[in-house]
């Protein structure tokens, strides 16, 4: 037994030492001697899916303790920050790890249970001498002096402050660029390095923030190795690249003289779309940047709509871009200094969000989600439906929601209703045009079959007709029938008349034994209240029992509802696809017509021109001869050869059916 | 008032009470009934709107299954056939230009194949398949 306890034993530890260190856990345990604070927040960005996700984690010290648990699958580069300090660069991994900080320092610290630690420890000590250099100036100079300049708050104080920080800031800079300079010489000196990468990363954001040629960084990045650069650091610096690069050609394209991007947005004020290309025909478009929390853009808009007034004649245009992100502070801003005057549209880039939020919020509750108009919403309803909720054992409520349901599909049936009238619209128009278009083609065909036969005589062909497409036969959709369901009332009345009557029934024996008895002694009035007692038990129960089969009845009435506008719903869709497949079709085949007729122009105009020319006195004269030498010419039998083949392409695609 | 005594009045009304429900029920017998009846009325509904839900959950499960199945089998028909016949227009564009004879020819060819194949041969033989749950779907490849 024991032997074989011990096989399962050496099993189990096996297959824990099997298990890949992807699936192990991302935990980072840390300690740190006075803090400067009691939270730590951690930073880093991972790829899952193909998408990239930053996180951002915050924790509490305890006792110089924290922890955090970390969502990553390779070697990331997080970023730890005590509040107010500089940030902490560490590559961490998905294993157990162990750290120790000595006060709050970039690069000085101490990392257990990482690989990657072995190989960036050297170049973090000699970064780390760097950084000491800086911080050295400012907790010896600065610091003291901001805290002289927040005790007291002078001109003086501010004055030596501002001078210490400039007489620093080169000496700052100079280690800066040694830092810079380091990490580069280690990309270089490293290819092979993951951790080259996670350099490579820091050298992209300051060439970002402090204008850096940016084409250097590039080199750095094609000097990694394929390898590292498959990597998921290696991604991450090829997306910060070509995020920074965006940024500057978008930078480039809004330069002053260059021509405006065209953009196409939609309008929460109007409901419409907006696109600066709608606008072209004005002499000036003024885009206005504005945001409901600007004082500056708040106090322009008297002078704009003077503006506007003076000069929209002439073809002046504002277009109002904000940026707000609230929208209901940007709705109310709309309102309250009344920019409706012109188009008013919310920044591209918040668009999309504030679209849908207004679609979940205001579009559903206002056009679908609508409540019952006959629901009482005042206090007494709401205690009503609460009392009538608790009676049912929650039907009441679930009536209420599937009402708002059905009026939601009912809403979204009309809506279909309305979407099918309009399509088979444009199905009808289209099928005009392309009817047309099928016409002039069966024409012109037979403008050149009559060239052809100009220099055959006998030629035989199949006669064509003009394909009149049957027009897209939609499976009849159903009448549009969703009937209402109506909320189930509690009849209180009823209640209470039965109560009533029990009551006089109760009080008629009391009457009954006082004029037996001559008084009423206490074993009456208790039996009179327990009758009674029992006679509103029978009365609720009674009721109870009518309201939930009412109520039952009312939402199987509810559900068949909801089917039958699902039902709706379903033959709307199938008619909507056909719809849309024949608009499709055919309009593939018109403009494909449409390409075949520029390409049969081309041949049968010089050939119409040659043989049909217009009349003069010399083709009179000599019209047969020089005919005849033509028609009889190698040209034009290749020009007639040419037009066939190309006639007998244009035919094809005219008799191409929509539906067989 | 003692433990005891409290205990006995409780007794005393219980049982008051119990002898006018009794009393109750066999003047009013139809009560008993009426209930029971309820109750019995109450399973039956219950099971029908369950069930009720169950096929309104599964006819919209499958409705938007379809929808999103057939539109994409639209987009990507339409969308192949596009890009083939734009390259195609290109190439025409350019040949006209230059009057290749060749290419025009080649291209026209090329647009006419695509043209006069009607993708919604297939695609309403497809719906018909779909839509008739008997209807064996036949797998080509």
């Amino acid at each position: 037994m024991k032997k074989y306890l011990f096989s399962i034993l050496i099993g189990i530890s096996f297959l824990i030492a099997c298990t890949p260190a992807s699936q192990q856990k991302a935990v980072l345990e840390a300690t740190i001697e006075n803090s400067p604070t009691d939270t730590v927040t951690i930073y880093y960005r991972t790829l899952e899916n193909n998408q990239w996700i930053s996180f951002s984690d915050t924790c509490r010290i305890v006792d110089g303790h924290f922890s955090f648990d970390l969502h990553i699958n390779d070697l990331t580069k997080a970023y730890i920050k005590f509040d107010n300090s500089n940030v902490i660069e560490v590559y961490v991994e998905p294993k157990q790890m162990k750290m120790d900080f000595f006060g709050v320092s970039v690069f000085n610290y101490n990392l257990e249970g990482t690989d990657s630690e072995k190989i960036y420890k050297p170049l973090r000590k000699q970064l780390a001498n760097f950084e000491d250099s800086i911080q050295i100036q400012f907790t010896d100079i600065i610091d003291p002096l901001m805290k002289k300049f927040n005790q007291n708050q002078n001109e003086e104080t501010y004055r030596t402050l501002k001078e210490n920080i400039d007489r620093l800031r080169p000496i700052s800079v100079h280690f800066r660029n040694k830092i810079r300079r380091l990490k580069i010489d280690y990309i270089q000196d490293n290819p092979n390095s993951l951790i080259a990468a996670g350099q490579l990363l820091d050298i992209i954001r300051w060439a970002e923030l402090e204008s850096y040629p940016l084409d250097s960084t590039k080199m750095l990045y094609t000097h990694l190795s394929d390898e590292v650069k498959s990597s998921q650091l290696g991604l991450l610096a090829k997306k910060i690249i070509q995020d920074v690069d965006d940024e500057k050609a978008l930078a480039q394209k809004t330069e002053v003289g260059q021509k405006a991007s065209d953009f196409s947005t939609y309008s929460l004020v109007s409901g419409d779309t907006i696109r600066l290309s709608d606008y072209k025909g004005k002499s000036y478009v003024l885009l206005d940047f504005w945001s409901s929390t600007c004082g500056n853009c708040i106090k322009g808009f008297p002078s704009l709509k003077e503006l506007y007034k003076k000069y929209r004649d002439k073809g002046f245009m504002i277009i109002g871009i904000s940026s707000d992100s609230d929208k209901k502070r940007y709705m109310s801003a709309i309102e309250k200094y009344n920019l409706k005057e012109w188009p008013q549209v919310l920044d591209v880039q918040d668009l999309e969000k504030a679209r849908q939020e207004i679609a979940n919020q205001e579009d559903i509750k206002k056009k679908y989600y609508i409540e019952g108009e006959s629901k009482d919403t005042s206090f007494l309803g709401g205690v009503k439906r609460f009392g009538k909720n608790v009676i049912t054992g929650g039907k009441s409520s679930k009536l209420e929601k599937k009402m708002d349901r059905l009026r939601c599909l009912s809403a979204s049936c009309s809506d279909l209703k309305e979407n099918l009238k309009i399509l088979a619209d444009f199905n009808k128009r289209l099928s005009d045009y392309l009817e047309t278009a099928r016409i002039t083609s069966y024409r012109n065909l037979f403008l050149a079959k009559e060239l052809i036969f100009i220099g055959k005589k006998k030629v035989e062909g199949k006669k064509q007709v003009v394909l009149v497409d049957k027009s897209h036969e939609i499976a009849e959709v159903m009448d549009l029938k969703v009937d209402k369901v109506e909320d189930v009332n509690y009849q209180s009345d009823l209640f209470f008349s039965n109560m009533g009557l029990s009551l006089s029934n109760s009080l008629d024996k009391l009457n009954k034994s006082i004029e037996i008895k001559g008084g009423v002694s206490k074993g009456d009035l208790t039996d009179v209240a327990i009758d009674f007692a029992i006679d509103a038990l029978f009365h609720s129960i009674e009721q109870i029992i009518d309201v939930n089969k009412e109520m039952k009845e009312a939402l199987i009435k509810a559900e068949y509802g909801i089917n039958s506008a699902i039902k709706y719903i379903d033959q709307s869709i199938h008619a909507i696809l056909i719809y849309k497949a024949s608009l499709l079709r055919q309009s593939e085949i018109l403009v494909a017509l449409v390409v075949c007729n520029k390409a049969f122009i081309a041949a049968y105009e010089p050939l119409r021109e040659k043989i049909f020319g217009e009349p003069s006195l010399s083709r009179y004269i000599f019209k047969n001869k020089a005919e005849e030498d033509f028609i009889q010419s190698i040209q034009f039998k290749e020009d007639i050869k040419h037009l066939m083949i190309l006639c007998s392409e244009y035919n094809k695609i005219n008799q191409s059916k929509v539906i067989e | 008032m003692s433990d005891d005594s409290k205990k006995n009045t409780l007794k005393k009304a219980s049982l008051v009470v119990a002898t006018r429900l009794e009393n109750h029920l066999k003047d009013n017998p139809d009560a008993l009934n009426k209930i029971q009846e309820a109750w019995r009325e109450h399973n039956r509904m219950s099971f029908q709107l369950k069930a009720l839900e169950k096929q309104n959950d599964k006819e919209i499960r499958l409705m938007t299954m379809k929808y999103e199945q057939t539109r994409e089998i639209l987009q990507m028909v339409f969308g192949e056939r596009q890009t083939a016949l734009n390259a195609h227009y290109a190439a025409l564009d350019d040949a006209l230009k230059s009057d290749d004879r060749e290419i025009i020819l080649a291209s026209l060819r090329g647009i006419s194949s695509i043209v006069s194949q009607n993708p919604l041969e297939s695609f309403s033989e497809f719906c018909k398949v779909w839509d008739n749950k008997d209807e064996t779907l036949y797998l080509d490849f």
